[in-house]
Order: C-alpha cells, then structure tokens, then sequence
C-alpha cells in the first residue's frame, strides 16, 4: 500500500512537474543580424515591399547584433534568443517548427532519391517560407515568442498628435523567414499591427543547416548538399509518385480573359510593389509601367531583382518573356488520387478531403503544359481563391501564421502541385519555373456562373504581379459537385485562422 | 530497563500495523479531495469556456445561400437604379471622428419657401480631427465645421437637383448677411462671407423644421451635444473582448486598455459637463445648448431666408447631448410642443464601463397659443416622459454571474447561475453621470388614436418605450409587444407597411448578425461584476431578457407584431441569412425562435427612412449603419449595415412582406462598388480596400471569410461577406423628393475617420525628422489607421418615372391655431393609403418636413381623401377628388378649399372638391 502511494504521489509530481520541463536542446550556433541590408532611395527611404512604421530604427531590436539559434535532439524545434549586449531584454522564440521552415519532399521519395526528388527539393529551398508567431506563453505547443518587453504601446505622445516611438513595445508578431534566394539565407521580422518595426538578416552556414534538411526528409547529406545547389535546367518528371490517374474529363478550350483589364494581384502582399514601380514592360526600347494585364505577357516584363540576402534591389531588374502565356490552347481535366501528404506520420485518416475527389487540370501552351494537381474539390468554390503557393510539390506560403500552418500541417488537405513541363522527345521534362518567372497560381471556381468555369491566375516572381487570367470551362461531370462544394463551404481553418476579425 | 507482556507487544505490534494504515487513509482521503478538486476544476473549465462561447445546438446541414443561385424576381427585375450625384460641396461632408464628435446630421426642409427642398447639414464645431494631405501625413490643424445650408436652385436638365450653400448666395447679396449666416451655429456668428468660417461653433447632431410660431415659414431647430470622448476614462474603457477576438491564440481578460489617447491622438481629460457653461454671442449658454432659429423670410430676395435666434427667450436651449427631435401637439391647444431625445455625456459612454449613465430626456411645452409669446416649459419629469431610472421607472433587469458564498469564485462557474441585478449610477472624478436612459431616436404617433399623440423612444441598452399620452396631461410608459425584453434601440421609422390604414412602427435594433456573431470568450471571473455591455448580453443569451433584432410593431394592435418574410438579396443577403450561420445561445432555442427568412438576419440600424421607392403605394423601408467606424469599426460584423432597401411587396398579396432589393437599386452604402455585372453575372463588386484587408485586389459579392473562437482547438466557424465589410461609416439615412418628380430621393450621411476603406487609401503617416512615418494602431487590438477620410454625403437621385403619384400639403390658418403645417395629421387617400404628416421623422439624426407622398401604381388616380386634424374636436375633412395624379393637392382646413397644383406647374389652382 505504500508503495502504492508512494507510486501516486510519484506520478503526482510527473504530473505537476512536467509541463514545465522544457525538452533538451542543442546549441546549433551564434549568428550575427544585419538589419541595414535593405536598398535605399534617394529620399532616404528603404526600398521595401513592407510597411515600415513609425517604430522602425527606433526599437530596442536595432540594438541586438546576433541571435542563438538551438534545437532539440532531432532538430525538428528550436529556440531564436535575441538579447542586447548589455542584457537588459530579450526576446526568444519557442517551439520554432524548423522542419516546416526547411524544404521538404511532401510525399515518398524514389529508394534512392533521383533527379525529380532533387528538383522538389530546389524548388522548395528556393521559394520563400516564413512563420509568422505570436507572443505566447508556457506550455503552447505552437511556435511563438516570449519577451521581457512588456509595453503594448507602440508610441506615447508628447502632445496632440505628437507621436513618439516607443523602443520597449512589444511587438505584435515576430517571424522567421527561410528566403528564396539560397540555403541558409535567413531572415527576421517583427511587426506592429501596420507594418514592420524591424527587419534583420542572418545566414545559417551549410553545416548546420544540411543536416536541419536531411533530418527533415530523411535523405543523407550528400544528396541533400547536391540537390541544394541551383540548377536551372529541365528534370525528368514522375507524377505517379505525387498522384494516380484515374478518369479523363475530356479537354475544354481555355482562353486568356481580362487582357484589357488594369494590372493587378491576387494577395495584397503584392500591392505595394506594384505601387512602387517593381514591374516594368519594355515599350519602344524604354521602360514604362504596365496599363493593361495584357502586356504583361505582350511585352518583355522587367521585374524588380530580389538579390542577397534577401532584399530588393533598387537598381537591379530581371527580364521575363512569358508570351507563351498568352496563348493557351486546351485544358484537359482528369480525376486523380492523391499520393501526397503534409505529415506522412498522420495516417490517411487524418487528412482533410481525404476521400473526396482530386482533380488535375492541365493547359496546354504549344510544347509547355502547366501541370496543376491534388487540387481537392471541396476547397475549389466561389468563395475563396484556393492557391498554390509555388512550383513544385506543397509549397508552402511565402509567409504564414503559425497557427495556420500548424493546422495545415495537422490537418490540411494533401498538398497540391503545379509544374511546366516540356516534352523532350518521349520523355516529359519539368522546367524550373524560378527561372522563367512564374510563381504562383490561384484558382476560383465559378460554377454558378454562365457558363460554369474556373478563373486561374498565375503571379509572377516574387509574387509582384499578376500574369495572366485562364477561364477553363468547367466539365459537365463535375457541374453539380461543385456547386454542392460552394454550397457547403465554409473556409478551413488552416485558411481562415486570424488573431481578430477586425479589418 | 522493561520489557513488555506478549499482550503489550501484541498491542504495539497492531498500533504499529494501524498507524500507518491511518496514515494512508489520510492519504488516501487527501489524494481523493485532490482528485475532486481536479475533477471540478475541469468541470469549471469547461463551464467557463461553453459559458463564453457560442455552440449550436442545430448544426443544420449547409443549404444554397440564395444569393448564389436564386432566379432575379419580377420586381428585381423592374427596378431602375439610383442615380448618385455629386451635390454638395466638401462642407457637406463629416471632417470629424467618433472621438470627437459621435455623429452628424441632416436635415431636409424647404428652408427659403420656394417649393424646392434644401439641405441642411449638422457639423461639429469644436471639432479637432486632423485630416491628412495627399500622403495620407496628418496636417496641422483641424478642419474646423460650421452648419451648412444647401439651397434647391431647382434641376439640370437630366433632372439632378442642383445646390449652392447659403455662404454662396450670401455672397452674391451683402445685405442681412449676418442674419443669414445665423444658422451656420457658430458661438459667435459670421456678419458677412468674407469672414473667417474656422471658428468654433457648437457640436450640432440633429436639426429638425417646423413653424414653431405659426407665420407660414419653416423655422430651425438644432439639437447639440458637450464635448465629449466615449472610453476617455478607464473606468468605461472595459469594451473591446465582446467585440473581437483578441490577439494571440489565447483567451484573453475581458478588460482590455482602451486608452482615450490611441483613439483620439489628443491629450484629453474627461469630466462631466452636463453644467458646463461657455460664452457665446447670447452670453453664457450651456456647453450643449440647443438652438432655435425663426424664419424671417427672404426680404433681400437673394433666395436665403434670414433668421433670428430665439433659442434664449423661447427657453429651449437645454443643457444635455441632444440626438433626437419630435415636434407634437401634445395637448392639443394651437401650437406645437417639443420632446427631445438626449444621451450620456459621451465621456460617461457606460457600455464598456459596470455603472449606467444616461440623459434625461426633456419636453418643451409651448405656451404660444396660451399667452401668444414663443416661450417653452420643460415639464419632462412632470408629464413622466424623461425617462429617468427611478422607482416608477425601473431599470431593466441586467444579469450577472451569482457567486456562490464561502467557496472560492471557481466553484461558482459549476452552477452558472445567473441573477438580475441594477447597476448603480457611473462616477468619473467625483462626478456623477445622469440618471436617464440613452435616447437616440424618438418619434411621435398617435398609437391608441386617441387623437393626442404619444411617443416612442428608442433607447440603447434599455427598452423601446411607448409613452402614451393621457389627454394632454402626462404620459404613461405603456407595455406593447417588445416592452418585455430591452434591446438596443436606435432608430424609429413609421409606416402603415400592411395598408390596414393603421400606422405601424419599425423600431430598429442592433441586429441579426449577432446571431452569426464568434464572440470570443470573456473572462469568467468580469461576470461575477460584469460591464454593462456583458450584463446585457448575459440577459440576451443566457436569460433571454434582452433582443437585438428589429421589430415592426403592428398598428392598431401594438401588443402585437408584424413578422413579414422578407426574400434576401440575390447579391448580397445578410450574414444570417446564410443558413448555416445561425449559431444556437443558450436561451435561443426557446425563447428567442430565429425566422431566418424574415426581419431577423437583418443588421445594425441607424438611419431608417420610409418612403414608396417606385410608386406602387406600398410604403418601402431603407436604413443603413455602422457602430463605431466603417465596416462597424471595434463591432466589425456584429455593428456593420452596409444599407439596406426593403421593398414593400403587400399589394401582392400573402400580407406584408419584403423584398431586399438593395443591389438593384444600387443602394449599398459602399463605394467605389461596380453594379455592370449585376444584370448579367449577378454580383456586384470593386476594388478592395488598400489597408486592412487581406486579399486580392477586388472583392466580390460572393467573396466570404470565415472566422472562428480563437484557438486551433476551436472549431465553431461562422461566415461573412466581405463586401459588407468595405461599408460606410453610415449614420444619418432620410428618403425626400430633392428634384421635385413626384419619385422620393435618398439622403445618407456618414461619418469620417482614420479608417478608410478606399481602394488608394495610404497608412496614417506623421512627418518626424523631415520624413514621412507610418503610425501603427496604438495598441494590437486595433486596425491599422489610415489617412483621414471624411464621412460623405450620399445623395441617390431616383430614377423611377412609370407609376403617378400625389403630393398632399395641408394648411391650417384658423385663428388660434398655430400648428399651421397641421403636424400630426392623419391622411388616407382612396381610403387605402395612409400617411401621417410629422415633423421629426423618428430616423437616426435625420429628418425632413415635406409634404404627404403618396404613391398611386401604373395607372392610378386618387379619387378621395380624408384628413383627421390634429385637434381637439378631432375635425376630419372627406373630399372626393376629380381623379388627380402627378401633382400637388393643398387643403385648407379653415374654408376648406382645396388647390391643385400639376407637376411642373409653379402656380396652384382652385379644384372643387365636394365632400364625401
């Protein structure tokens, strides 16, 4: 009986003790923060896509020069500790997902990973991937920060109207960024509730930053290492390992629409770099701003560079010919069953839509076809866009909330996919879209509309602009299934998630 | 040295068997306490959160929303679009802010007697709002306002009315000009144009015409409030956890700073200054003093009427936050009385705050027709029509939390009793708020047709009075058919919708999207003590005491309602009108029966006006609204009407019912919104706001969101529109025929802001250091602000022209009488249309004095019409009429001769019209 209790009182203290017990971490390095990289312009000002608040270059954060950065055993969490020389604050996130920030291969790769494997793996490192975490407290699972920064003013005022920055806010999100530019190119960010109040770089050299990538997807280093290294040439394609084929719909024609319309974007990340002249069209050897969505591909596009570390250059353009847009030819819609998933450790049940139809859809552009599949027919509705965050397999938004990507992760549907391909005799070749300057695509689904069809639109580098707009008329077949989608939808989770409903 | 017996070792040999088994047992009984304890701490936790949370209790499968494949209906179809103009100048608009001024304004009278109806706009005259430049960086000063005169100077030749501020005319004429400036309500007025306009003057809210002295012209009248900032102290400043949800994924504590600073960007100290005095150009007058303006007419013959202040002698200045302005003969002697509507001072604003505060409401009694002198009494307390809490006048029943005695707090969520309870009266500094309730709109009608005219009163957080009027003598608060429940009552719109010729009333209420409404979850331990705001809604979801859906009380049986079906826009329906949106409340279930196909999903209401959009006779219902800024502001959702126009369809048989045909009539109080695509793709869109809004670039009327409880582990979602959040700051909403066409017109005001919803709209900037700095909202809980945008005056000219119509104008110029427009009379044409001649139309901030319209269908001719006097011997004139449409028909009740005056014509002709 006393051991009986004694086992009790035992488990009692398990149990009392073990919330607080933090997991054991490792020290992976010491990094220093550059938060001046950012272009200027003439007027002083940073050449930035991002807001940037009354709070910027005046908050304790200018004052810290480098960051720590642990993880657990198996590198799949880690800590970011911020503290200033004289250690009078600091600021540390917790429960950083580093496998979520890492590229990763969202489905089985070939024994042993070949050259399609590789090229996902490129395509993930090289696009943008960055978590967004709230200030949290102990005990939360998902990613957040603590600070001994107390205040939540972000100025006081010296008088009517008088702003002053306060260096001691709290911020309201901080987050971590994984760029597109190249491995090991990282970046930190804290946000008031209008823009950014700081914004520092930092690079993770290759030996601590491999393994994080290797571990993550259970390759070895050495393929990892080589799978890393930029490549812009065309890869073997193998979509049986991302999905199996099943019914034809048959090809509708596709037409580019609202060529005439104003440029625009279909996330409002993008409009400020529209309004501060990031794209160009060449018109009679000059650059000039683009009128109409239509010469966008009409024209040779000049984009504003995004260059190391992860910064947009004031002086720098990229030059795009994407025409071959502007002249689609069919779309063949087929039915397919996904063989992708966020977290392969889930189990199949856990997957949201799990039983429900996929679709492929595929737009033939002469020899190029633009690939985009797993697309799960309850989130293809009226309501909402449903959007593929890059080329490449399940990638990830350019920046995301933590929460969301916990759920998408835990519970989202399987990841989606889009690719360009090319045929090379009998064998399919999937292009480097980063190259070409194609990034994302979204896709509303009109099916109440007359007549029923899909509006997709695909955005350029760097997400800056859009491109193009497809109307793909919608196949009979999958008529009723739709509307039934929009009838029934209401945005998941992983979407919606928001700290407020204010707007 | 001893030793022990056997019998003693086998004693101590079981002592020492049963002192730990004691010992265990003790354990044993701790550990079990302690599991109970946990046991109830979880039950407590689960308690607290379905406590704060919204459940449904009928998960009813996802059905078509209407809107995304309904067939247009045969009077969408027929609907013309609205024309909006361009018809004021920028004077028009609101250049304050809910910080310094709560709202403006209108008012629509034909001010100089030429049978065009001008505009007269309320504005806040101490107002210190900042606008910003072109950058969106905030200038140096204020844009200080006076009051603004727009006079008719009649139609272009596309039929828009045309309008030239009174400063204008006054210019072009430099004689009265002062006495025609008088009305701009500066403290001290302008002599001529030339002078400076950015002076102070008072904070006017609401204006109100009628012939106060019974000479022919139409006098003014301008209910003003005190400076005030609504959440300026801490003690009010609880608000913002029921609103939103709060940062982070954790529940957080339902009081949340809500510093006076972040809101306003000034330093400001609150006090109470129902007392406070200042001088002006009559001398010492009250902080709030209303003004009363009589029309002298236009003796220069510039087309301005010049006016002289008699708000001193007639002794209707007042002292309180007036909202509100109802012009009845009350006692029937000859002349007309007045009932003014009055809130808190705004420093007192008590929803966020656990102590009530509120205005007394005041009557004016005219003693014209007694002693031949304009002058008022006040009689309010006297007559029972203040309002004031008191023994005979009860507070309604709030609820909170019941603490059980002894055990700590957490074991009381166990039980989750609730009791009722009446808050006490809020303090700020030493002083005491008033005692009365918050008054935004009343309106006169003659409910039991006594021939005396009672009053309604709407009042916020408190209960929809109807004040009977007991010959003349007092008033009596009269139980009717939403007496039993408070409510959030803020505009009044009179009506006989159901053509039983016995007027009924649309009492407006915060709304339906409560129901669709993801409150987040409150601190638990506040309802032991909770805020006025959370009291209410503990009455609301858990006691079922309290409603926030509109009501239409039924005429002629007002311990009824009438409960029409209304089909919900093809475009854009209300959020709970989805039918998936309902979410079910405690006391939902039972006592609160949901019609999501009628008035229930419909939303906050402030202005609402009655008027026959297209002339069929039906009278048809408009209102819009927003709570704290656009798209609700802090109440996003819960506090955004984006405008809605509910066609009256009774003539079609089935009773009364609607048909919200807001989109085709291109009615949304929303901007830059495109309706080309509405007749062929069915929906409406525009380009999305710049700031505060998270996707692309265009939002369409079929574009929605969905928010949830915060927290991964919660799964209760709801959806909105988005469109219906890009809506307007609307305040002031009143329907009159500007142009003249026989077809009533649409009015809106809204308010101003750092909160645009513009599609260019840049971040709030400061200039520091010779740059350009974008301000962050001051604390996490607030959106972004943004460059200053005032609130817009929206005129919609109608553009229908097939149905005819009657204009009725009654004049009353017996010798004693001095109700002359023959307010409170009673009108009924073809014995089957009724219209009830007012002054003080009941609308939020909002009114005009117009003739009786009535709308005749197709072909229709009016053939009869009876009017019951408002008088003592209840006098009823019946004319047959020589089939008359398309015109003006004036009745003179003192030798009952009867004018005709044809659309178009400018001069009236006699008719015979024998009696019936």
């Amino acid at each position: 009986m006393q051991r009986a209790v004694g086992m009790c009182f035992v488990c009692l203290a398990v149990l009392l003790l073990a919330p607080g017990c933090e997991r054991r971490e490792q020290l992976l390095g010491v990094f220093a923060l550059d938060p001046a990289a950012e272009d200027r312009l003439p007027d002083g000002s940073l050449y930035s896509s991002s807001t940037q608040t009354l709070l910027r270059g005046h908050h304790w954060l200018d004052s810290v020069t480098e960051l720590s950065l642990s993880a657990t055993l198996d590198l799949r969490h880690g800590t970011v500790t911020l503290r200033d020389s004289e250690n009078t604050q600091t600021l540390q996130l917790r429960a950083v997902p580093l496998d979520q920030l890492v590229p990763r291969l969202y489905y089985t790769p070939a024994s042993p990973p070949d050259a399609f494997d590789a090229f996902n793996l490129m395509m993930a490192e090289y696009s943008r991937n960055g978590l967004s975490m709230p200030v949290g407290d102990d005990g939360d699972v998902i990613a957040h920060f603590r600070t001994t920064l107390r205040s939540t003013d972000p100025w006081t005022l010296d008088g009517a109207y008088d702003f002053q920055p306060n260096p001691q806010f709290r911020p309201y999100r901080v987050s971590v960024t994984n760029n597109c530019l190249g491995p090991g190119l990282w970046e930190l960010a804290a946000v008031d509730r209008a823009g950014e109040l700081y914004h520092a770089w930092f690079s993770i050299p290759a030996e601590v930053y491999l393994p994080l990538v290797a571990r993550a997807n259970g390759l070895d280093h050495s393929f990892t290492a080589s799978a890393l290294t930029w490549d812009p040439g065309p890869r073997p394609l193998d979509l049986e390992r991302l999905r199996t084929e099943r019914e034809s719909y048959g090809e509708v024609p596709t037409t580019p629409v609202q060529q005439r319309e104003p440029v625009g974007y279909s996330s409002q990340g993008s409009r400020q770099k529209i309004a501060r002249g990031f794209v160009r069209v060449e018109k009679e050897g000059q650059l000039a701003a683009p009128v109409t969505l239509g010469e966008l591909t009409a024209l040779p596009l000049h984009l504003t560079s995004f260059v190391a570390p992860g910064k947009y250059s004031a002086s720098q353009r990229r030059r795009f010919d994407l025409d071959f847009l502007a002249h689609p030819e069919t779309a063949e819609i087929r039915r397919v069953e996904p063989r992708t998933r966020y977290a392969p450790e889930r189990g199949p049940d856990s997957i949201d839509h799990s039983g429900a139809p996929h679709l492929e859809i595929r737009i033939a552009f002469g020899s190029r076809k633009l690939v985009l599949g797993n697309l799960p027919l309850p989130l293809l509705v009226e309501q909402e866009d449903f959007a593929i965050h890059g080329f490449g397999v399940g990638i990830l938004a350019a920046g995301d909330l933590a929460e969301r990507r916990a759920l998408l992760l835990r519970q989202g549907p399987a990841p989606s996919y889009a690719f360009l391909i090319e045929r090379s005799g009998h064998e399919s070749l999937v292009v480097n879209t980063h190259e070409l300057g194609l990034e994302q695509i979204f896709l509303r689904t009109r099916p109440f509309a007359d007549p029923p069809h899909w509006e997709i639109t695909l955005s350029s580098y760097e997400r800056i602009v859009d491109l193009v707009k497809y109307r793909v008329p919608i196949p009979e077949p999958l008529l009723e299934s739709l509307m039934e989608s929009s009838r029934r939808y209401v945005s998941p989770l992983y979407f919606s998630y928001r700290d407020d409903n204010l707007r | 040295m001893t030793t022990a017996s056997p019998a003693q070792a086998s004693a101590m040999s079981q002592r020492a068997v049963r002192r730990p088994s004691r010992w265990v047992f003790a354990v044993i009984g701790l550990l079990a306490l302690y599991g109970a304890h946990r046991a109830l701490l979880e039950r407590v936790r689960e308690a607290i959160d379905s406590g704060g949370r919204i459940y449904s209790d009928d998960p009813k499968p996802f059905a078509a929303p209407a809107a995304l494949d309904a067939a247009p209906s045969p009077a969408a179809v027929r609907a013309v679009a609205f024309e909006e103009i361009d018809a004021f100048d920028s004077d028009a608009a609101d250049w304050s802010s809910l910080s310094s001024h709560y709202v403006s304004g209108v008012l629509v009278f034909d001010a100089n007697g030429d049978g065009r109806l001008d505009v007269y706009f309320c504005q806040d005259g101490q107002n210190w709002t900042r606008p910003t430049d072109e950058a969106g960086v905030l200038v140096d000063e204020p844009r200080r306002q006076h009051n603004a005169l727009f006079l008719n100077q009649g139609n272009d030749d596309e039929g828009r009315p045309l309008f030239v501020q009174a400063k204008e005319l006054a210019r072009a004429n430099k004689t009265f000009t002062r006495e025609e400036l008088l009305i701009e309500d500066s403290l001290f007025p302008r002599s001529s144009p030339e002078e400076l306009e950015n002076r102070p003057g008072r904070q006017s809210v609401v204006a109100l015409a009628a012939d106060f002295n019974g000479d022919g012209r139409q006098d003014l009248l301008v209910g003003n409030a005190m400076p005030g900032m609504i959440w300026s102290h801490p003690t009010t400043q609880h608000v913002l956890s029921p609103f939103i949800s709060p940062e982070g994924r954790k529940s957080k504590y339902e009081k949340v700073s809500l510093p006076a600073q972040g809101l306003a960007f000034i330093d400001y100290t609150p006090r109470l200054d129902e007392a406070g005095r200042r001088v002006s150009a009559r001398g010492d007058e009250a902080l709030a003093a209303n003004s009363l303006y009589l029309n002298l007419g236009d003796r220069d013959g510039d087309g301005l009427p010049e006016w002289h202040d008699v708000s001193r002698s007639a002794g209707i200045e007042g002292s309180l936050n007036t909202t509100s302005l109802s012009v009845a003969d009350i006692d029937l002697d000859g002349d007309l009385d007045l009932l003014v509507g009055n809130v808190m001072d705004a420093d007192f604003f008590p929803i966020g705050a656990k102590a009530w505060a509120g205005g007394a409401n005041e009557l004016y009694v005219n003693q014209l027709a007694d002693t031949g002198e304009l002058r008022f009494i006040e009689s309010a307390a006297a007559m029972d029509l203040d309002g004031v809490y008191d023994d005979e006048n009860p507070m309604p029943d709030y609820f909170r939390l019941r603490r059980v005695p002894w055990l700590p707090a957490e074991y009381s969520f166990v039980f989750l009793k609730y009791e009722a309870y009446q808050p006490g009266f809020l303090q700020i500094n030493g002083e005491e708020g008033g005692r009365g309730q918050i008054s935004w709109a009343t309106v006169m009608q003659d409910v039991d047709l006594d021939g005396f005219p009672d009053f309604w009163v709407a009042n916020d957080m408190g209960f929809l009075r109807w004040y009977r009027n007991i010959e003349g003598r007092r008033f009596e608060a009269t139980p009717h058919v939403a007496s039993r429940t408070s409510g959030n009552w803020m505009s009044l719109a009179a009506a006989d919708f159901d053509g039983d010729l016995e007027e009924d009333l649309f009492a407006g209420n915060l709304g339906g999207a409560v129901f669709s409404h993801a409150f987040p979850r409150s601190n638990p331990f506040a309802l032991f003590d909770p805020t006025i705001e959370s009291a209410t809604a503990s009455s609301m979801f858990i006691n079922g005491m309290h409603d926030t859906r509109h009501v239409i009380v039924r005429g002629g049986a007002p311990s009824s309602q009438l409960r029409p079906k209304v089909r919900h826009s093809s475009v854009l329906p209300p959020d709970a009108a989805l039918p998936n949106n309902i979410r079910g409340f405690r006391s939902i279930p039972n006592d609160l029966p949901f019609d999501a196909d009628g008035l229930d999903p419909y939303e906050f209401t402030w202005g609402a006006t009655t008027f026959d959009v297209d002339n069929d006779g039906a009278l048809d219902l408009y209102y819009i609204g927003c709570l704290y800024g656009r798209g609700g502001g802090l109440a996003a959702i819960l506090g955004t009407g984006p405008g809605r126009l509910l066609v009256n369809r009774w003539d079609e048989g089935d009773g009364v019912h609607f048909e919200d045909l807001t989109a085709e009539y291109q009615l949304f109080n929303i901007h830059e919104l495109q309706y080309d695509r509405l007749a062929d793709d069915g929906y409406v869109y525009r380009r999305s706001p710049s700031k505060n809004w998270q996707k692309r670039e265009l939002v369409y009327s079929y574009d929605r969101s969905s928010w949830a409880l915060q927290g991964p582990e919660i799964q209760r979602k709801i959806s909105n529109q988005d469109l219906i959040q890009t809506a307007e700051n609307g305040k002031g909403a009143i329907a009159a025929d500007l142009n003249g066409d026989g077809f009533a017109d649409l009015l809106v005001r809204n308010s101003g802001g750092y909160d645009s919803r513009s599609s260019t709209a840049t971040n709030l900037k400061t200039r520091r250091d010779g740059r350009e700095l974008v301000v962050p909202a001051h604390n996490y809980f607030f959106p972004v602000p943004t460059e200053y945008e005032p609130g817009s005056s929206r005129l919609f000219v109608n553009r229908h022209h097939e149905n005819r119509w009657l204009r009725v104008r009654l004049v009353d110029p017996s010798p004693g009488s001095f109700n002359r427009n023959a307010v409170g009379a009673r009108v009924i044409v073809n014995a089957r249309r009724l219209r009830v001649h007012r002054a003080g139309s009941g609308s939020f901030v909002s009114n005009a004095r117009d003739d009786l319209h009535f709308g005749l269908g197709a072909d229709g001719v009016a053939r009869s019409v009876v009017v019951h006097w408002p008088d003592r011997e209840r006098t009823v004139t019946r004319l047959e009429l020589p089939d008359l449409s398309d015109g003006t028909l004036t009745i003179d009740k003192s030798d009952g001769r009867v004018h005709w005056m044809p659309s178009g014509s400018r001069s009236e002709q006699p008719i015979v019209a024998p009696a019936l």
